[in-house]
């Protein structure tokens, strides 16, 4: 089912948690909002299932005004990110749960309902579970009983907060990529809430980077990955080095050097901030436009070499590039290179990069904002 | 295998719990029961033994016992199981409301612990009393509370309260509200939410609570003499019949009483127990 939602605000208090939302999710998709803790992706994701009152706007599902139905009416799966399993019932009856409480015109009968169950427990791969208690199983299996659970009462959409939060690294690949498979086999839409990148990256369709209530960018994660669209979305998907530079006929200087600009495509003027990730840098010879630097720091790790350069300016730029040739000879500390960017992004100068507003919520660290707040204050060093 | 196995040489024996302590604890806790519970305990016992079974059966037998003993675990039967419904209602409203007065409302709650049985006896009667503030309004529909049956389960409800309050509330509080959202998002009403998913999540907390008024009440006798009218074998507690024995100088009927109530209440205590226990395995605890 198609969800449309328009113009979508919620207030905790004073606090805007929700500042108009537009968003159009196609059937049968597989969308992740991302975003980091208090962007309000949660929040979206629970005005979605009716869990939250809405102040303002409208959330359709198909042709239907969802808005002013209840919890219950919606018909949504809802995953929960701490799983809310039923301790007392047995997986079975858990996930029988949903289709017992119906009113007696619209239960299916007794033996109908103990197919069904067999059935999602089958597909989530816990046939010889059904008798066990939610004590009795693993983060892994908890989860994969609540998603049959949410999956039993044949929901419109299914919604699923954080799904691999409360899992460990190894649990969450193989159930990343188990989720990919059964969405595929099942087609339901599907919205699930992340704060990782890579997370979303690799499970979604679609990305809808989410920011202090606000919608930032929505593409496939392609779109987003490439063509962020504002400095918010670079950051937060990645690392970003971040260089002042400024933008005249067509061209980006920047540390005493110029790189052309991709034509097709508008660039603000004057002065701008230019966001490279580590990966986009090569090492050119003199003489091949590029940035001059110097190597700070270099250290290989296994396939990859991070270099560590300073520009003239001072600025540190953290690069990583591929696996060395066994022959190839490596730089040493303070040798002078010369850098060209295969891929920058160019975003008016002071733009806001990370939310840095005062958030009640955020207890957790953004991913990627480590390496980009050194590079900040090595520029603020430099200019001074 | 076995070769490699007895060329290395035996481990030196590992101690037998890898949490020490364990004997001397156990050890005091056994002395510190026998000397402030058990041995007083069997001390009835063995003062109802000298009656043999003639003389115990002689004493049990008779009317005014069995109707006492049976209107004290009635009755405290009655007063828990009131208390475990509305006790669950005032924990549900401590725990999900906020309210103007709520702490001074939640101290309140504790009184019956603290007031001396006998102020509470004299207060409820005098409030139930024909010419009382509320047993006014209760005599003219033909209700009478005071100096009947009623007044017991009252008084019994009064003192009893504050035990399922106070055990449920802890749980009640634990109950996530992930779980009723679920429930909510699996189609379930307020009804079989509350029914299905809290109740259950609670029900081994209510079990105590129900235990620790209805024991509460077999024992109480401070605030049920002064209400209770105390007439023999419509309204006389056994305890109080204890003290009337005693008062009479027949220890042997008094402590055969006493063993009678022990008895009673340890099985009925012991059968809460189980049922506690069973409804915790099905609730898997974690």
């Amino acid at each position: 089912m198609n969800i449309t939602i328009r113009d979508v605000h919620k207030h905790y208090g004073s606090f805007h948690a929700l500042r108009g939302i537009d968003l159009d999710i196609a059937s049968g998709e597989l969308l992740a909002l991302l975003g980091p803790s208090g962007s309000g992706k949660t929040t979206l994701l629970r005005a979605i299932a009716g869990l939250e009152p809405l102040a303002q706007g409208r959330i359709l599902f198909g042709d239907t005004d969802a808005t002013g139905l209840s919890v219950q009416q919606r018909q949504v799966g809802f995953v929960f990110q701490q799983y809310a399993l039923f301790k007392h019932m047995t997986v079975a009856d858990n996930i029988a749960f949903g289709l017992r409480v119906r009113s007696r015109k619209l239960r299916p009968s007794e033996a109908a309902i103990k197919q069904r169950v067999e059935e999602l427990l089958a597909l989530v791969q816990l046939t010889e579970l059904g008798g066990r208690y939610p004590a009795q199983l693993s983060g892994g299996q908890k989860q994969r009983v609540a998603l049959a659970r949410a999956l039993a009462i044949e929901p419109r959409v299914l919604l699923l907060d954080e799904p691999f939060g409360a899992l460990d690294a190894k649990v969450r690949k193989d159930l990343r990529r188990w989720l990919r498979k059964l969405h595929r086999e099942t087609g339901y839409t599907t919205i699930f809430v992340t704060h990782d990148q890579e997370e979303a990256l690799e499970l979604a369709d679609r990305v809808v980077v989410m920011n202090r209530g606000q919608i930032e960018q929505v593409g496939t994660t392609d779109e987003v990955y490439d063509f962020p669209k504002t400095p918010f979305v670079f950051d937060f998907l990645g690392t970003p080095n971040v260089l002042p530079g400024t933008v005249r006929d067509g061209r980006v200087y920047v540390d005493g050097s110029s790189l052309p600009l991709d034509q097709t495509s508008q660039h603000p003027a004057g002065r701008v901030d230019i966001y490279t990730r580590p990966g986009d840098f090569r090492v050119v010879d003199a003489g091949v436009p590029g940035i001059d630097a110097e190597v700070f720091e270099l250290q290989r790790t296994g396939q990859r070499l991070r270099l560590t350069a300073r520009v003239t300016s001072g600025d540190l730029l953290e690069i990583e590039l591929p696996h060395p040739e066994p022959e190839q000879k490596l730089w040493s500390v303070g040798e002078s290179i010369r850098l060209r960017p295969a891929n920058f992004s160019v975003f008016p100068q002071g733009a806001t990069r990370t939310d840095s507003a005062p958030d009640p919520l955020a207890d957790e660290s953004i991913p990627g904002s480590g390496v980009s707040h050194t590079v900040a204050e090595h520029r603020a060093r430099a200019r001074n | 295998m076995s070769t490699i196995a007895s060329a290395i040489p035996s481990a030196p024996r590992a101690p037998r719990r890898t949490l020490p302590g364990f004997g001397p604890t156990l050890g005091f806790t056994i002395f510190y029961l026998s000397a402030i519970v058990l041995i007083p305990l069997a001390g009835v016992f063995f003062r109802a033994s000298g009656l043999g079974f003639d003389g115990l059966w002689s004493v049990l037998s008779g009317p005014r016992v069995l109707n006492a003993l049976s209107l004290s675990f009635g009755a405290a039967f009655i007063a828990a199981l009131i208390n475990a419904v509305f006790g669950s209602l005032v924990a549900w409203v401590f725990v999900r409301y906020e309210f103007p007065g709520k702490r001074l409302l939640d101290a309140v709650i504790d009184l019956p612990f603290a007031l001396p049985t006998a102020v509470a006896g004299i207060a409820l009667t005098a409030l139930y009393a024909p010419n009382g503030w509320i047993g006014e309004l209760l005599t003219p529909l033909g209700i009478k509370v005071a100096y009947t049956r009623i007044g017991i389960v009252v008084a019994l409800t009064f003192i009893g309260l504050p035990f399922v309050v106070r055990t449920v509330e802890p749980v009640l509080r634990e109950v996530e509200r992930d779980l009723e959202e679920a429930a909510a998002t699996l189609g379930a009403m307020r009804w079989h939410t509350v029914t299905q998913v809290i109740l259950p999540a609670v029900l081994p907390a209510l079990v105590t609570g129900f235990a620790l008024s209805f024991a509460r009440g077999v024992g109480e006798y401070g605030s049920v003499i002064f209400i209770a009218g105390n007439f023999p074998n419509v309204t006389e507690i056994a305890p109080l019949l204890i003290t009337i024995k005693l008062d009479e100088f027949d220890y042997r009927g008094a402590t055969a009483i006493a063993a009678a109530m022990l008895v009673i209440s340890f099985a009925l205590l012991l059968i809460i127990n189980l049922l506690q226990a069973w409804s915790r395995a099905r609730g898997a605890t974690k």
